[in-house]
């Protein structure tokens, strides 16, 4: 497959509904990151930092009084995100 | 080797809120701000001392995550780290979250400096039941590891001991070699030749390994520093298409996997899980489920908040009291024992008068202080930031302005320099804006002073009003700032809950110790300064024979001036000696107090203070006074820590004037409002 047509596929499994994200998990819930599904190079420097990489297993936490952030446990600690950018974050639950 | 001549130069790198600055304390005997929350040192301090009959000058660096980063600080360490040539990394880890403290390892052994790995808050590892096999991890990691306690002292000799010793021996540092896969490394062996050919005789095989990794990360700096040599540069490109058409993946995602696997293996084969977690570390878990509640945290922070101001106004009423008995009676002897004179009156009057008049609040200040470091120093202030970042989002500030906003409750010039964590600048300078009107621990005493002359038992309620009215007005002048600032891109909001700590007895105390300080030195500069200004003015010049004492104010200079300023503020329903208190208070807002209290000398003590006060205004005057100094003019110092943080004077002079007008028109309405219910 070439590579343009491999993209292709990548961003669309992402913008079908049911592609599940970081967002998409609910309290106490688990999934296996598969990747960022962004190209904006910023973001995805900075949640490789945090350790937000591809196997990883990513657990969410809690909810904000507002809804937006949320915290998840990754790699033994916990991370803050807002609900945009965890939409980013492409998850594969077992 | 002979006794080293120049200094060891040793730099303290390693991710935010590892215990890097509590390192560094215990190795210097410095006295560096340590929190628990992410970001918490924003500019480099260095500190030389003396050990094993060596020199060693380390530099405690901000918290990084990565080297690629674009903050600000995290340039700045970066930086510090390429420029500077350190002799020694000192790689603070967390070893309660290893995983993530290596990525920031791997990439300083890849650089090739020669590093000791300190394993930092060793005590918390183990509580969770963790073990970590330090001999094997040094001999993969090719440099000594020491596991440390930062905070108690524990392995920190060791650490200084390290530091000389790979100093003395370089040589014994053997930097790791990083695998990467096989289509990885075929590309890095590409790129590296071409470097070769570039750069020869000048890099050896580990530093143009470093930097052809580097390269095909796309490290945008030093694309930029190679951009001269355009056939490095297109080879770069085409190998990173290249691999991203094989692995449907960019090369710096590629690049971090194959790090991440590394440490993965690594971990696997050091780190074992001995016992079960104790009860300790389940702490922070239970302790959110309550702090963190959906529907109670909000309430919660408020109750937080209001408990504090309650505290800081009722525990240091009893405090101030002595010290307001002592000031008396030390006026008392200054009185007696100077004769009466040009000297005894500005002493008494002038000096005496001011001082009394502000040293009094030093109890609330200090308390104050108190439980901002107790907030900050558990790590709750970073709970507060993730319970309110949607709040301050919708104002346009960023969930990362809100721990400068905080800090501004001690002081408003910290604040701005604290926003230095936000990436955007866009986002920054609206915080920057914003900060001035958090009220801080300087307008705490006019706060008190007037509250507790007008009103009684609810002093404390009032006073927390305030505070609460200068939150609200901090997030209404982002809305305007918003649309001021220039546009420009937000940021993503992604933060560190740190797990809940113990604050140290010992920095607890240092804190405390250094906002006594400091407002003792304001009292002993600033407002001694003010108070003889405004004795003076008020005395000259001398009137002739037969004047009244208002005859005689009304043609002094301060008379003058007060004719001047006062019709500015006559709307508010503010006198004359309020005016003038307003115009001292450029300075710094303390000195609306000692102001006052010179103004009124010759009623004594605080109790007469407040009397006189009373007398001359009404209680909703009394609050709409309060509303300005709370809202009116950054001090001097803020000031200039805006323009240096702004970038100009420009920003600088918008804060200023837009101040003045917030001030007077709410102070405006609430003398109107006011006016309605009296
Ligand atoms: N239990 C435990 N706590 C520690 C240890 N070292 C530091 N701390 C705590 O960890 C928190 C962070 O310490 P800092 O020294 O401020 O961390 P830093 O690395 O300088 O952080 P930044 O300046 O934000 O990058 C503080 O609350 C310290 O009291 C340790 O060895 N054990
Ligand atoms: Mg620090």
């Amino acid at each position: 497959m070439s590579v343009a047509l491999k993209k292709k596929a990548l961003s669309q499994v992402a913008s079908t509904a049911s592609a599940l994200t970081l967002a998409d998990l609910t309290t106490g819930q688990k999934g296996i990151v598969v990747g960022i599904g962004h190209t904006d190079d910023t973001l995805k420097r900075r949640l490789t930092a945090f350790g937000v990489v591809r196997g990883i297993e990513i657990e969410l936490d809690r909810t904000a009084p507002m809804g937006n952030p949320r915290t998840y446990s990754l790699l033994g600690y916990q991370l803050s995100l807002r609900n945009e950018d965890a939409r980013n974050i492409l998850l594969r639950v077992e | 080797m002979t006794p080293h001549k120049r200094p060891i130069s040793a730099m303290l790198v390693g991710n935010p809120n590892c215990g890097k600055t509590a390192l560094f304390n215990r190795l210097t005997g410095d006295h560096g701000t340590v929190a628990n929350y992410s970001r918490v040192t924003v500019v480099a301090r260095s500190c030389e001392v003396k050990h094993r009959g060596a020199r060693l000058n380390i530099t405690d660096l901000p918290g990084l995550y990565t080297l690629n980063g674009r903050l600000p600080e995290e340039r700045a360490g970066r930086d510090a780290l390429h420029f500077d040539h350190p002799d020694v990394v000192v790689n603070v880890l967390d070893a309660g979250n290893l995983h993530r403290s290596l990525f920031l390892t791997i990439q300083l052994v890849e650089m090739g400096r020669p590093c000791v790995f300190v394993l930092n808050m060793i005590d918390e590892a183990r509580s969770h039941g963790i073990s970590i096999d330090t001999a094997a991890l040094a001999a993969a990691l090719g440099g000594p590891v020491i596991e440390t306690v930062a905070v108690d002292g524990v392995g920190v000799p060791a650490v200084a001991d390290a530091i000389h010793g790979l100093s003395d021996r370089p040589e014994s540092w053997r930097a790791p070699l990083i695998p990467y896969d096989s289509h990885l490394e075929a590309a890095i062996a590409h790129v590296q030749t071409i470097i070769a050919d570039l750069h020869p005789a000048t890099l050896d095989a580990g530093q143009s390994r470093w930097l052809a990794i580097k390269l095909l990360e796309g490290d945008s700096e030093l694309l930029e520093r190679e951009s001269e040599h355009q056939a490095l540069i297109a080879e770069v490109r085409a190998a990173c298409v290249d691999l991203e058409a094989t692995h449907d993946e960019d090369c710096a995602t590629m690049i971090a996997h194959a790090r991440f696997n590394f440490i993965q293996t690594l971990l696997a084969s050091v780190r074992t899980v001995v016992s079960a977690p104790t009860s300790r570390s389940r702490l922070t878990h239970h302790l959110d489920n309550l702090l963190l509640h959906r529907h109670l945290g909000l309430p919660i922070l408020a109750g937080l908040m209001w408990l504090m101001f309650q505290a800081t106004f009722t525990l240091g009423a009893y405090p101030t009291t002595w010290i307001d008995t002592g000031m008396q009676a030390l006026t008392g002897q200054v009185d007696g024992l100077i004769p009466p004179s040009m000297l005894h009156d500005l002493m008494v009057n002038g000096v005496m008068a001011g001082v009394g008049g502000t040293i009094v609040f030093l109890p609330n200040i200090v308390i104050l202080f108190f439980f901002m470091s107790i907030l900050s120093e558990t790590g709750y202030l970073a709970r507060a930031a993730f319970l309110l970042d949607r709040l301050m989002n919708s104002f346009g500030l960023h969930g990362k302005a809100l721990i400068p906003l905080i800090m501004g409750f001690g002081c408003n010039a910290t604040a701005v320099m604290a926003t230095r964590t936000i990436e955007s600048q866009r986002s920054r300078l609206i915080a920057i804006l914003a900060a001035p009107y958090v009220s801080c621990s300087a307008r705490l005493p006019v706060f008190i002073l007037f509250a507790g002359a007008f009103f009684g038992d609810w002093a404390g309620t009032v006073v927390f009003a305030l505070y609460a009215t200068s939150i609200v007005v901090a997030l209404g002048s982002a809305i305007l700032f918003d649309r001021m600032v220039v546009a420009g891109k937000d940021e993503p909001f992604m933060m560190e809950l740190p797990p809940y700590r113990r604050p140290t007895p010992s920095s607890l105390c240092y804190h405390v110790w250094d906002s006594a300080q400091d407002f003792l030195r304001k009292v002993g500069g600033v407002i001694i300064i003010g108070s003889i200004a405004i004795w003076f003015l008020q005395q000259y010049p001398a009137a002739p024979a037969g004047y009244t004492a208002s005859q005689r104010l009304e043609q002094s200079y301060l008379g003058q001036t007060a004719a001047a300023v006062t019709p500015v503020f006559a709307p508010l329903g503010f006198g004359w000696k309020d005016s003038i208190a307003i115009l001292t208070g450029l300075l710094s807002k303390e000195v609306v107090v000692s102001s006052y209290a010179v103004l009124n000398a010759q009623d004594k003590g605080s109790d007469g203070l407040r009397k006189s006060l009373s007398s001359g205004m009404t209680p909703p005057v009394a609050i709409s006074f309060m509303v300005f100094v709370l809202l009116y003019a950054p001090c001097l110092s803020t000031i200039a820590v805006i323009r240096r943080e702004a970038g100009s004077w420009r920003w600088a002079g918008v804060s200023f004037g837009v101040s003045l007008v917030i001030a007077w028109s709410l102070a405006f309405v609430t003398t109107l409002v006011g006016g309605l219910f009296a």
